[in-house]
């Protein structure tokens, strides 16, 4: 083909409408996407590095009242979590260096950025409750993430080994009644636990043995209120019983 | 001939509502596209005419998506390097490079001092050197024929392979040792 003909055959092409021009609102809208795309991802980024914080909050308490150390400790580490924001972040990039601009930025800048904004985002997030609250929904709703999501609920959820967690149903003068993150409900015996304020609804987790195939003696106590925030490390403490609202 | 004077940008907005005006941006980049076509694929003349008209399709069709804050010719050149690149790749192929010609510059860099006969060391050169750029990582050979042969500047190489400057600054200079290395083993 010659120049000519070449030229020829485009704009025949051109001229019978053959090849169209895509319209401009279809660039804006392509644009729209990517940033919406790069945004969403961070945005699940900074929600996943919210959830980190929060496992690694409670990683302290569990790693302490576990009596958990070495490789068993690095087991509960919230990998799931991890790998998700790592995933989130990669696409984040990957979106901006797809905008008309985003390319003239070097990786390592852009990478910085993200995590910068990640991180101080997840930090916000946290302290709303909103991550233990998300961490508690998906650890009663979905059994993988007990064990893989974080791992930490199937350490908590142990009888036999003298653990156990669960949402608070009603309180007595000295015993509770409350439900597994597997739904199973128990009769915890407080006895030997003092100064712990319980209410019903509110989350805690026991230290004690299992005394029988639904019962079971606590030894210690940690909750969280209702904005999930927890209670210091305890010691003796008395036990408030309130009633069922 | 007026046309002709116009600047790229100008042309491309008035094909946005007369599209008779694109022959004009065929007919001024046809040459050099053609001649990077071969620089980076060897394709033979039926190939590169192929390319040519996929790149100027898909042109045309993406006019709209133009920015003329920046290059035209930094876009279409783009087009056209994703098409070549796009192709061999489904081929599972890697295009080799085609020059009848080495820049100056180019050749000037790495000429040797040692030799007397000008006409041999510059002969020889070409012919190692040729060899040498086919020898590159496809990056390194990409940034080198973007700069020397077509003689675009850093910035403007960043916009063909979307890449930011300070990287193809880097290839540029890694690309120039490893040619270095490739020619002190042949000539």
């Amino acid at each position: 083909m010659t120049k000519e003909t070449l030229k020829q055959s485009i704009m025949e092409d051109v001229q019978s409408g053959e090849i169209e021009q895509k319209t401009a609102r279809y660039f804006v809208y392509r644009e729209y996407a990517v940033w919406g795309g790069a945004a969403l991802a961070v945005i699940l980024g900074t929600i996943a590095m919210a959830l980190v914080f929060a496992a690694a909050d409670d990683l302290r308490r569990t790693l302490r009242a576990l009596n958990v150390s070495g490789t068993e400790g690095l087991l509960l580490i919230p990998y799931f979590w991890i790998i998700t924001i790592i995933a989130f972040l990669a696409l984040g990039y990957a979106q901006i260096r797809d905008t008309k601009r985003g390319y003239w930025y070097p990786l390592w800048m852009l990478g910085l950025i993200l995590v910068v904004v990640s991180t101080f985002g997840g930090a916000i997030v946290y302290t709303t409750g909103f991550a233990h609250h998300t961490d508690q929904y998906l650890a009663e709703k979905v059994s993988l993430y007990r064990h893989y999501g974080n791992p930490q609920h199937a350490a908590w959820r142990a009888p036999d080994r003298g653990f156990l967690a669960g949402k608070i149903l009603s309180v007595g003068t000295s015993t509770c009644g409350m439900k597994d993150i597997r739904g199973m409900e128990w009769k915890v015996d407080l006895s030997m636990v003092t100064g712990t304020l319980l209410a019903p609804d509110i989350h805690a987790k026991f230290v004690g043995e299992k005394i029988g195939d639904d019962e079971f003696k606590a030894m210690r106590v940690y909750v969280r209120d209702s904005a999930h925030r927890p209670s210091p490390m305890p010691r003796e403490r008395k036990v408030e019983s309130m009633r069922s609202r | 001939m007026q046309q002709n004077t116009r600047t790229d940008a100008d042309i491309v907005a008035k094909t946005l509502s007369d599209p008779e005006c694109f022959g004009v941006l065929i007919d001024r980049y046809t040459p050099k596209l053609s001649r990077y076509i071969r620089r980076i694929s060897n394709a033979s003349p039926e190939e590169t005419e192929d390319l040519l008209q996929d790149a100027f399709i898909k042109a045309y069709q993406h006019l709209r998506g133009f920015d003329p804050q920046y290059s035209f010719s930094s876009w279409i050149y783009r087009i056209t390097h994703n098409i070549v690149i796009s192709k061999y790749r489904k081929k599972k192929v890697r295009p080799q490079s085609q020059f009848s010609d080495l820049p100056e510059a180019l050749v000037a860099s790495f000429a040797s001092e040692s030799k007397t006969d000008a006409y041999v060391q510059t002969e020889e050169l070409k012919e190692a050197m040729q060899d040498a750029i086919n020898q590159l990582p496809e990056k390194y050979r990409d940034v080198i024929i973007l700069y020397y042969f077509e003689e675009y500047s850093y910035d403007e190489i960043a916009d063909i392979l979307k890449k930011p400057p300070g990287t193809i600054a880097t290839w540029l200079s890694r690309a120039k040792k490893k040619l270095e290395t490739l020619l002190a083993s042949t000539v």
